[in-house]
């Protein structure tokens, strides 16, 4: 009996050290109970998501085939496997090993990597696996995370492994304070899971979707902030959020201008590059021009009480002649095309399987059980 | 005999449950040759912790009930983001975030109280146009000042207004 006793105490501690799967994602001890909760029900909303305005660019982007639930959830989950807390030690989880059998592919690894000063590039990725992936192959080494009693190896940037960063669960930076679980907090982490969920793509110099440093005249020039493509993970994370905010039925006007603040802010990374400062000249024309025309439609469009009807006949007025006048303006440029942003091979790098959603879904369903 | 027999069933029971809680994937190697596990050299833990969070300015949010609206000087500036590390402007930061809140609960407001919504409108338009205020902050006061303007049926006068390109884009792809 005593040897039954002692096998139980055995079983019980090894679980309790055991990671817990949810929706196909695996969670780390290290991640508190309150954040798991939270995680969980991001990851339920998320799947549960209603997709009855479905966000057209969001889909381009990623490539999805719809907006509803379940094809979300596949796409997160292909590219977030692991989840470990702020408190994790990677240095002492990291392993390294020869690659026995494995092999890298011949291809460049990203510039920022290629130097000795990687500490900024490292700040900025809460995708550790993709980093770890990356380190392996500049060291042509097979590395890993000792992870709850398993040895994970990466071999590809789709490891998937995300570390929660401090700011993720602080009060400071929920959109509801007062209930971490509401859906307005769940739309923020969900755009920021998506974020994450890229850095798990691209290959060679694009392998793990690196962020760039932010060009002179930026907010964050200087700092590792911005990305210079169209579908890099600033732009993954705020079409995310702005697909599950158009979804959100239940978020309040604060909530709401909160969320379209962060949207604006990841969009506002997205450096554009222009042919020419003639390009650029001529778009600023156009953008004021449509923007003038909006106002304008408003003002039209819309039934005003009598004593306004003469100020906003006015105004129109003014709207139209500046209208006029951008449109000669935009008319003298000699240009025909603009530059549009470019968008990276987002295929990953190294081994791994591509589940299909027919696979994934189940997972969550029997979570949600 | 029974005794030895039950102790075994149970052994082997007890192994069972722990090994079909935790069933090894394809992708994790169980045995770790000791000789081989070693850490790289050039990879340091200061590296990746992440370093604390600066406090950023405080935004004054007016109280629920008080009658004056806050002055353009409460909305986040350029000047209140210098110098942050990169961990702090990964995502967006904090005072930024705050800009987006003030602005719900100027709207929130001028919703609930009408006499409130030309100045609100005019605050926010002032908003917009201020180069010292935060690119993304002016992008949603100009989204809600033309949103609003529309919803509430107040004119504010907008064809002088000075708005750039980049304020606008943003304020374009929002929700």
């Amino acid at each position: 009996m005593k040897i039954f006793a002692i096998l139980m105490v055995l079983a019980s501690l090894s679980s309790a050290q055991a990671m817990e799967s949810f929706g196909g994602i695996r969670f780390h001890s290290s991640v508190p109970e309150d954040q798991l909760s939270a995680l969980k029900t991001d990851l339920s909303y998320v799947f549960t998501n209603p997709n009855q305005n479905p966000d057209a660019e969001f889909l381009q982007v990623t490539g999805l085939a719809d907006g509803s639930g379940p094809v979300l959830h596949n796409w997160l989950n292909n590219r977030v496997r692991y989840i470990v807390g702020t408190d994790f030690n990677i240095d002492r989880a990291l392993i390294r090993r020869p690659k026995l059998g494995f092999r890298y592919p011949e291809s460049p690894i990203p510039a920022a990597l290629r130097g000795t000063q990687m500490t900024s590039i490292q700040i900025v990725m809460a995708n550790i696996g993709s980093l770890v992936y990356l380190l392996g192959k500049k060291s042509d080494k097979l590395y890993g995370l000792y992870l709850d009693r398993r040895f994970v190896f990466i071999r590809s940037t789709r490891a998937g492994i995300l570390q929660v960063g401090p700011g993720l669960f602080s009060d400071l930076f929920q959109i509801n304070k007062t209930d971490p679980l509401a859906p307005a907090n769940s739309v923020a982490r969900g755009g920021i899971l998506f974020h994450e969920a890229r850095h798990s793509d691209g290959n060679g110099e694009g392998a793990g979707f690196l962020h760039e440093v932010c060009p002179p005249g930026h907010l964050f020039a200087g700092n590792h902030a911005c990305e210079l493509i169209g579908n890099g993970s600033y732009t993954v994370g705020g079409l995310a959020m702005r697909h599950l905010l158009k979804n959100c039925t239940t978020c309040t006007t604060e909530e709401k201008a909160i969320l379209s603040t962060q949207i604006a802010d990841a969009f506002s990374r997205v450096i554009r590059g222009t042919d020419s400062a003639k390009l650029e000249e001529r778009r600023k024309l156009e953008q004021e021009r449509d923007a003038l025309e909006q106002v304008k439609t408003t003002y039209v469009t819309q039934e005003w009480p009598e004593p306004q009807q003469a100020q906003v006949a006015e105004e129109v007025h003014n709207l139209a002649n500046r209208i006029y006048q951008l449109d000669e303006r935009i008319r003298a440029f000699n240009v025909t095309s603009d530059a549009p942003l470019r968008l990276r091979d987002a295929t990953a790098e190294g081994t791994f399987s591509e589940e299909p959603v027919s696979k994934t879904a189940p997972l969550m369903l029997r979570s949600l059980r | 005999m029974k005794k030895r027999y039950l102790i075994l069933i149970a052994a082997v029971l007890g192994l069972g449950a722990v090994l079909l809680k935790n069933p090894p994937s394809p992708e994790e190697i169980v045995e770790p040759d000791e000789e081989t596990l070693t850490r790289p050299q050039e990879f340091k833990k200061e590296d990746l912790v992440a370093k604390p969070m600066k406090k950023p300015a405080e935004v004054g949010v007016p109280a629920g009930q008080a009658p004056e609206l806050p002055s353009l000087d409460e909305f986040p500036t350029i000047a209140d983001l210098k110098d942050l590390s990169d961990d702090e402007v990964h995502h967006t930061p904090e005072v930024v975030m705050n800009g987006g809140r003030l602005v719900g609960q100027l709207i929130d407001r001028a919703e609930k109280n009408p006499a409130l919504r030309e100045k609100t409108l005019q605050l926010l338009k002032s908003c917009a146009e201020s180069d010292d205020v935060v690119t993304a902050v002016r992008a949603v006061c100009w989204k809600n000042t033309v949103t609003q303007m529309k919803n509430w049926r107040v004119f504010v006068p907008l064809s002088d207004t000075k708005v750039p390109a980049n304020v606008l884009e943003l304020s374009s792809q929002l929700p």
